[in-house]
């Protein structure tokens, strides 16, 4: 695990300076707020954005003076890996002429360019910095996968690891019959 | 990106490495909570750390839906056991969550399992959903008194979201009693005994959000004021002895006001009164089966400087009305019979909808004048328009001119979509499709092509989300479909 967010480091920070120019080149009138991630990578987000991240407005109200200064905003339990992953949902939903179609469109591919390490990291991030829509969509995607399906399905999709005994699993599935636990 | 993907391809294959569990406890019930009861205790099952994740799951969600196919033994017994398991760890419960639907006549077998849990629940310092539905709505002229269970609703001082359904709402004991969390109230299907109840709620919820009330029995005026200086939105629907509505909300941002059916002939007004303050405020405002007159809607209208959205359907005394706003971005008229001259002034419009189908014999007597002048006038080109949709009545059908003179307004708005909906008859085709045609100067065609249809659509829809809107609630009684695509001539859908 240590080693795969070694090796995947160098490639988000590159990928963060390009979207970073990006910003730079097409929102020049809309004010601005500077986001700094974990991993120490400096973000210029439009205030329209970065007001829906629950933690980027708390910041504010206990300092407002950064929201015009050049001091950046620290987001500490965010990479920018899953940083530029939230912000690409949020300009597409924030987008005025998106429409219900594309929405969901987008939010289908969205999903599923996300690896399962993706996700998580994704869904503790949203949870910390607070965003609500993202986080919404993220575990209503997961319920889904859970949804209707038998304990087996569930177990080996996500690779849960079942400590039970088989005495002990017999004996908690009798119990739970009623909620469509099958027998093995 | 590519990187990434490739990374996915591996993590797909190997399957060793538990994916999920190690998510913080709050995020797994944030997934646990999305599911019905029958799927978490089924989690419970995976591992041993998931059936502590159930253990701790901080929401009661007992649904008798999920239970349709068990038994009512099953259903009793679980309420039953659930009770039992938390009374044993009182001191420790942790409650976020409460909902309970369930069918009256269950709801009056399992009176003591429930009271106990709501009890327990009002108890817990933590609680901050409650949500009680008793669904079937008949034995509502039974009206159902329980004192027991309002004490401790009203016991429950950390509640932010309160759902109820289906019970007679009763007065807090001590009127001093505030929900000073209180910020989502939803009470549907319910009678008052004493208006009262209602002020109370905005008197003594200085937090309240947003407050839906639909079909309530009993309440004939309301007055919205006191401590709603947050609230957001008000949805007031379908109050069979409503009277009067007075709104003094000052940040109030949508406003739905939605009454009972009632047959044109019933000379019944209601009586509205939005001050200015709460005008300027509103962003959205919908009217549904309104007695307002026109003069009251132009007058509060002209206030409204900073609606955006506005529906108006089947408002059957407006007989002239002006909509005059920069803002106004939506604009839906619909089954609005008896209006006459629409004087309608939004430059900055983007979607529009004009349904005004006429049932063959609503009047009286057939040569109605009013049906012999355009309904609508323009004083502005619309330019932004992106979305249209209109339907003809059948006695405008025949005035093409009148037709074509609409498609006029239309022509500089670039990218639009367009439906129009015929009135039923029996011609041959009920939906006539065009797809993506582009250009508004094919209409004319599109006019005489579709003239037996029932509807018509233009649009630039796949034909999925085309099939969407044909069967979706639109679609119930059509019976022949065509589609013509312009894109692939070859595509022709016969159904």
């Amino acid at each position: 695990m240590a080693e795969e967010t070694e090796s995947t480091k160098t490639e988000p920070l590159k990928t963060a300076e390009e979207e970073f120019k990006k910003l730079e080149i097409t929102e020049e009138e809309e004010s601005e707020l500077k986001l700094e991630t974990s991993d120490h990578v400096t973000f210029m987000v439009e205030a329209s954005i970065a007001m829906k991240f629950g933690a980027v407005q708390q910041y504010l109200e206990v300092s407002p003076a950064a929201s015009a200064s050049a001091t950046a905003i620290p987001l500490h339990n965010v990479a920018s890996r899953e940083l530029i992953l939230i912000l690409e949902y949020y300009r597409m939903h924030d987008w005025v002429d998106a429409g219900e179609r594309d929405l969901k469109e987008f939010d289908e591919r969205f999903l599923k360019d996300l690896n399962y390490e993706e996700l998580k990291e994704l869904l503790l991030a949203a949870n910390y910095l607070n965003v609500e829509k993202l986080f919404n969509f993220l575990t209503k995607s997961i319920a889904n996968i859970i949804r209707n399906k038998d304990v087996e399905f569930v177990r080996t999709f996500f690779g849960i690891d079942n400590d039970y005994t088989p005495e002990e699993e017999a004996a908690y599935r009798e119990e739970n019959a009623w909620a469509g636990v099958k027998f093995v | 990106m590519e990187k990434r993907m490739r990374d996915k391809g591996i993590e797909v294959s190997t399957n060793e490495k538990d994916r999920i569990s190690a998510l913080p406890e709050g995020i797994i019930h944030e997934i646990l909570d999305r599911l019905t009861i029958l799927d978490v205790v089924r989690t419970s099952v995976l591992s041993k750390q998931w059936k502590s994740f159930f253990v701790s799951f901080p929401c009661l969600n007992i649904d008798q839906q999920n239970f349709n196919r068990l038994s009512y033994h099953w259903f009793k017994n679980f309420v039953y056991l659930k009770v039992r398991s938390m009374s044993i760890n009182e001191e420790r419960l942790v409650i976020n969550k409460f909902r309970l639907r369930m069918l009256y006549g269950y709801v009056s077998e399992a009176k003591e399992e429930i009271e106990n849990c709501t009890r327990l629940v009002s108890k817990t310092s933590t609680i901050n959903e409650f949500d009680f539905e008793i669904m079937d709505a008949s034995v509502m002229a039974s009206y159902f008194y329980w004192r027991e269970l309002f004490h401790h609703i009203y016991n429950a001082k950390t509640l932010v979201v309160l759902r109820l359904s289906g019970l007679t709402v009763m007065q807090p004991s001590n009127r001093d009693i505030k929900f000073s969390h209180l910020e989502i109230l939803r009470l549907e299907n319910i009678k008052v005994k004493k208006e009262s109840v209602i002020d109370w709620f905005f008197t003594s919820c200085s937090l309240i959000r947003e407050v839906k009330l639909v079909n309530c029995h009993g309440l004939e005026h309301l007055k919205v004021c006191g401590n709603v200086g947050h609230l957001k939105v008000l949805e007031i629907g379908f109050c069979p002895r409503l009277e009067s509505v007075e709104i003094h909300a000052p940040s109030l941002e949508k406003l739905v006001l939605s009454e009972i059916k009632r047959s044109r002939e019933y000379r019944f007004c209601m009586g509205l009164t939005i001050d200015s303050e709460t005008c300027e405020s509103l962003r959205e405002l919908t009217l549904c089966n309104s007695t307002i007159r026109g003069l009251t809607f132009t007058r509060i209208f002209s206030k409204c400087s900073n609606v955006e959205s506005l529906v108006l359907d089947r408002c059957m005394h407006f007989f002239k009305i002006r909509i005059a706003s920069h803002k106004l971005r939506k604009l839906v008229l619909k089954i609005c019979f008896d209006l006459l001259v629409t004087d309608i002034e939004a430059p900055n419009l983007t979607s529009f909808t004009f349904c005004n189908y006429l049932p063959p014999g609503y009047y009286a007597d057939s040569n109605h004048s009013s049906t012999s002048k355009c309904p609508i006038q323009y004083c502005e080109k619309i330019s932004q328009l992106q979305e249209c949709m209109l339907d003809f009545n059948q006695l405008l059908q025949s005035k093409i001119m009148w037709i074509s003179l609409w498609f006029n307004k239309f022509r500089d708005s670039a990218g639009q979509k367009m439906v129009t909906i015929y009135p039923k008859n029996k011609r041959p085709y009920d939906v006539v499709v065009f797809e993506d045609l582009g250009l508004m100067a094919e209409l004319s065609l599109m006019a005489d092509v579709s003239e037996g249809a029932r509807r018509t659509i233009i649009t630039t829809m796949s034909f999925v989300d085309l099939a969407d809107y044909v069967f979706g609630d639109c679609g119930n009684l059509l019976e022949k479909v065509l589609v013509i695509s312009s894109t692939d001539k070859s595509l022709l859908y016969e159904a």
